[in-house]
């Protein structure tokens, strides 16, 4: 849909980021006046690209908002959508995902620059912004409605297990669809749990309670996305800093969470995961070792786990399909994730609550397949005298 | 295949749908974790591991 024609901004603020400055924030304050009860924000950058670590020759430029404080952890965070949206607006009783709707107030803007050119690269912005212009609520589009039809896949071979997919991605970061839609989607993808876990994001989806008996059970979660490496956080609803993508920043923010009650998994090690620069940061319980079709570098990631395994440390292995398109392949992508690939398979003896199967996740009882469809694969321990058994059943 | 820190302790072609079997745990294996591997060498799935010192 085209943007709206609008009259002058209110504020214009411009600028430039010089190389030195890649991978930092910058908060860029203005002056909201009293009584202001919708504000929008557009803004443009010098030669621009996708923000896909693939992408060279060009500048990627992302865009958050503080309403008050800028501090870590700071209440007044109020989304952050990356470089996904050129235009956002947030009202009184309406805003552009990922921001709640809430009135604005006088505060800080909050952005920063990152030039993935090399050497010589700058980037000129332009950031505007309109105090009430009196723009209608933007409808939501749901392309998927009514009851889903789940598919007949092989149901476990074991009882008191299910399947799922913990890491996605909706309207409220850079995926193209609405937390329901996914919801719907992992349900005809044959899932019984998926994980929402939107970059940054401060608003947490819940489902109507009245499907509760036809959707997927959600996860909250976040993906905790930084200049150095991603990390996920389930169980918890709540931002984490992610401004400074330093080692030392990195393992505080993970141990806060794990502290505060979160499941914490380093996602993609792998190189375009984006990878994980943070070397031996602690602070986390899992480690994401299939992100996506397995032939996407997954081995690298495999790796990485291993190698921490053989030094006796000892975090469980997580997978997640991190779809962000529901709508149609992204025409730029090497592939396009889909919900279920791979899947998660957790031992909960068949509660179906995000509490149990997060102490699944957390304790490792669960295995990783290409599919919902499988193969499943049961490793337990048997006596006599220790030993281990292996179980398979092949996917239809 | 079963895999330890060491290396691949038992690798078995698989000739069932539906199949099962026991490994003796290696003797001094801290742990041992399972992968099912189709023919070019990617994994159709992965285990977390069993760990000897947890029952």
């Amino acid at each position: 849909m085209p943007a709206p024609t609008l009259p002058d901004p209110n504020v214009v603020l411009t600028g430039r980021f010089a190389p030195e400055q890649a991978r930092r924030y910058a908060h860029l304050p203005f002056t909201l006046p009293d009584g202001v009860g919708q504000l929008h924000v557009r803004y443009d950058y010098s030669d621009r690209v996708g923000s896909d670590p693939a992408l060279r020759d060009g500048n990627t430029l992302d865009i958050g908002l503080f309403a008050r404080g800028i501090a870590p952890g700071s209440p007044g965070f109020r989304g952050w959508s990356g470089s996904n949206k050129a235009a956002f607006t947030i009202a009184r009783d309406w805003a552009t995902p990922p921001l709640p709707p809430r009135p604005p107030r006088p505060r800080p803007l909050a952005r920063r620059a990152r030039p993935l050119q090399g050497l010589g690269a700058r980037l000129d912005y332009r950031v505007a912004l309109w105090f009430d212009p009196g723009l209608p609520p933007e409808e939501p589009t749901l392309v998927r409605r009514g009851s889903p039809a789940r598919p007949d896949l092989p149901p476990p071979a074991e009882p008191g297990w299910l399947r799922g997919d913990p890491h996605c991605h909706t309207l409220h970061s850079d995926g193209d669809s609405w937390p329901a839609e996914a919801l719907h989607a992992a349900a005809e993808a044959g899932l019984d749990f998926l994980g929402i876990t939107d970059h940054n994001s401060a608003t947490f989806h819940h489902p109507d309670p009245a499907r509760a008996g036809d959707l997927p059970v959600l996860l909250p979660g976040i993906e905790v996305t930084t200049y150095g490496g991603h990390w996920n956080c389930w169980g918890l609803e709540r931002w984490f800093e992610f401004r400074d993508p330093t080692p030392a920043a990195a393992e505080r923010a993970m141990r806060e969470a794990a502290a505060a009650g979160g499941l914490v998994s380093i996602n993609h090690p792998k190189p375009l995961g984006p990878p994980w620069e943070y070397g031996d940061a602690r602070g986390y319980a899992a480690i994401e070792v299939w992100n996506g079709p397995w032939l996407a570098l997954n081995s690298l990631a495999l790796a990485f786990w291993e190698e921490r395994l053989r030094r006796g440390e000892r975090p469980v292995a997580v997978g997640g399909s991190d779809t962000h398109r529901l709508r149609g392949a992204d025409p730029r992508a090497l592939y396009t994730p889909r919900l279920g690939q791979p899947t998660v398979w957790v031992q909960t003896g068949g509660a179906r609550t995000p509490a149990a199967i997060l102490a699944a996740l957390r304790a490792g009882r669960s295995f990783i397949t290409a599919s919902p469809a499988g193969p499943q694969l049961y490793l337990d321990r048997r006596a006599p005298p220790a030993g281990a058994r292996g179980r398979r059943r092949r996917r239809r | 295949m079963l895999i330890a820190a060491a290396g691949t302790a038992h690798a078995a072609a698989i000739p069932a749908a539906d199949w099962e079997h026991q490994f003796p745990f290696p003797p001094r294996a801290a742990y041992l974790r399972a992968q099912l591997v189709d023919p070019a060498g990617a994994i159709l799935a992965l285990s977390n591991p069993l760990w000897r010192d947890r029952p």
